[in-house]
């Protein structure tokens, strides 16, 4: 390998692994507080896709404004969703929690295709697709560049609104312990909304990165979503900065070990799982859960 | 759920009268499929073939509660033995080699499984199915036949008296009678017990003696053997084993049973694969509307009634006991 090739592998590798990060942040942010794996999480990203697409393509608004309107309606669909069934739903164990998200996400896709067909379709990108630019004889591509840089200002925005702002410090509030919480004033209602609202902003913020670059359909967010969640694990499930860590972690390793063996692109990100999950069963920087039994 | 009075009464494998007409009327039915409605014959051997997964998961998620999103992967491991056996050696003997190699898969899986919980097991497991996938799609295709997969012919496996749709039905109806009795018995043991202790108090079990880890690795082995046969009998009844056709979207499907039916009693998962089975062979027709039905059953069972269709049935059967207060 060519000290060239090295530094392309690379760049490819931060471009996913920031997708990954994304993902694997909302899935964090969402099992912080509310203790439950959003298997859905991909159909809202993909409602946020769909919007966009018919929005810029179809009906000429302007790109940033038909984003925007992708990502407030899968923020508000995330809400709903937690508000009007997870909430009331009779099982409320960890189990049928999860199963209730497996549901939604199957009737969600069901009801995604229906309205925006299965055929591809390709969703417009703040820049071209191919375009490169070249620095000092290494020829990067815009779009990798865009992403990377997106996925960092969410990133920062993301921990300046947990750790700065006055909804982000009643968000560690009710993660802590829902009860006192409860107790001490927090609308904790609202609270589990506006988490599961933000974690919807994310994913889909991911996906509307990521579809550019390849073609719109109702599948594609299956392998970022189950990436995501490696990328959660092997971070650890509680630890916002292990999401980071862990997205990047799989998306280098990935472009590197996926450039020798493209065959077992998929199985390398379990297969990393389980090493780690054998030698820190709660992830790099996850921390044990105290529970009373 | 159900008061006992006695402990004969906790002992009898079918505990009330309604529970031996319901058993009776429900052999008679499988007996008489073939002959009266031989139409309705291929998808009631997949119901059949599904609820010895279902009761093999629920033995796992159900009675253990440990959680698994990866049984697709023992499902894939039963098919493909059976696919690579058929040519070579007898069914019988190709089903044993399958119980062993999922037992042995099973146990080794559940090793690593025992340090997890929750979410961490959730995707571990679904790394193990997805990995199974990749494993069958992506090695050369003279080991598995690659993504076009392998075909498994049924006079291959019991010569040409047993080609027949027909015959293959009772096989497949025989094995699984056979495993439901043996997991209403293992319920009913000092193991289920253990199972059922494990889940409820895991500190608890573990101070009256139970031993967790190796009941909680022995779970694993025998939900993998059920999901393994499962498999086993699935091949020869398609036809054909392709790597596309156990996706993670199996594993959710086998876990909606459980759920659907009523989580953590064996007949609550044969429930379960019934119903699932029906609306799979009724949504087919339903073209493009299958995935958005299938989910709302699903959503609304889990909104609604968490127990499941089994949980309602005994909620419906107290009340008329107790009627009219």
């Amino acid at each position: 390998m060519t000290f060239e090739q090295a530094i392309r592998l690379l760049i490819i590798g931060v471009e996913i692994g920031s997708i990954y990060a994304l993902v694997a942040l909302s899935v964090v942010l969402l099992y912080r507080t509310s203790r439950v794996l959003n298997f859905g999480q991909g159909e809202l990203a993909l409602l946020a896709c769909f919007l966009t697409f018919t929005l810029t393509s179809r009906m000429g608004v302007p790109l940033w404004l038909s984003f925007l309107a992708g990502l407030a309606a899968s923020a508000v669909a995330a809400g709903a969703f937690y508000f009007f069934l997870m909430r009331r739903a009779k099982a409320q164990d960890p189990m049928g929690l999860l199963i209730l998200t497996l549901g939604f996400s199957l009737f969600a896709n069901g009801g995604l295709s229906l309205l925006f067909g299965v055929d591809n379709k390709q969703l417009p990108g703040f820049v071209d697709v191919i375009e490169t630019w070249t620095i000092g004889g290494f020829s990067i591509s815009k779009n990798s560049v865009l992403v990377a840089v997106a996925g960092l200002i969410l990133m920062v925005a993301l921990y300046l609104f947990v750790q700065k702002s006055k909804i982000g410090l009643a968000m560690r509030a009710v993660s802590q312990n829902p009860e006192v919480a409860k107790a001490l004033g927090i609308p904790v209602n609202l609270v589990l909304v506006s988490s599961w609202a933000v974690a919807a902003i994310l994913g889909s913020a991911a996906a509307l990165l990521l579809a550019p670059a390849i073609s719109l359909n109702p599948s594609i967010m299956l392998d970022p979503l189950n990436k995501g969640f490696a990328a959660a694990v092997v971070g650890g499930m509680t630890s916002l900065p292990g999401a980071v860590l862990g997205g990047y972690l799989l998306g280098i390793i990935e472009a590197y070990v996926g450039n020798f063996v493209p065959a077992f692109k998929l199985a390398l990100a379990f297969i990393l799982v389980i090493l780690v999950l054998v030698f820190r069963p709660h992830g790099l920087l996850g921390e044990k859960e105290t529970r009373r039994a | 759920m159900i008061l006992k009075e006695h402990y004969e009464q906790d002992l009898r494998l079918v505990a009330s009268r309604q529970g031996w007409i319901v058993f009776v009327l429900l052999i008679a039915w499988l007996l008489l499929i073939p002959q009266l409605f031989p139409a309705y014959a291929y998808p009631v051997a997949l119901f059949m073939v599904y609820s010895l997964v279902a009761i093999g998961l629920n033995i796992l998620v159900g009675f253990t509660g440990q959680i698994s999103l990866g049984h697709a992967g023992f499902f894939a491991i039963g098919a493909y033995t059976i696919a690579k056996l058929a040519p070579i050696i007898t069914f019988p003997a190709a089903l044993l080699v399958v119980v062993v190699l999922c037992a042995v898969i099973g146990y080794l899986v559940g090793i690593p499984a025992l340090k997890l919980e929750g979410p961490y097991l959730a995707i571990a497991t679904s790394g193990f199915g997805l990995a199974v996938q990749q494993f069958f799609g992506n090695t050369p295709s003279d080991w598995f036949g690659g993504q076009s997969g392998l075909n498994v012919e049924k006079s291959q496996l019991f010569g040409d008296l047993f080609a027949r749709d027909r015959a293959y039905y009772y096989i497949i109806l025989g094995v699984v009678l056979l495993m439901v009795y043996m997991a209403f018995n293992l319920a009913r043991s000092h193991i289920g017990r253990a199972f059922v202790a494990v889940r409820d108090a895991e500190l608890a079990a573990q101070t009256s003696g139970v031993n967790v880890a190796q009941i909680k690795t022995l779970a694993f082995a025998i939900s993998a053997v059920y999901a393994g046969v499962g498999g086993a009998l699935f091949a020869p009844l398609l036809g054909i084993v392709s790597p596309e056709s156990f996706s993670l979207l199996l594993s959710v499907q086998f876990l909606s049973m459980i759920v659907i039916g009523g989580i953590g009693t064996v007949a609550g998962g044969i429930l379960g694969a019934g119903l699932v089975t029906v609306l799979q062979d009724q949504l087919a027709q339903a073209g493009g509307w299958s995935g958005l039905l299938y989910g709302l059953v699903v959503l609304v069972v889990m909104i609604v009634e968490p127990l499941g269709l089994y949980g309602r049935w005994v909620k419906i059967k107290l009340y008329w006991k107790a009627w009219p207060f």
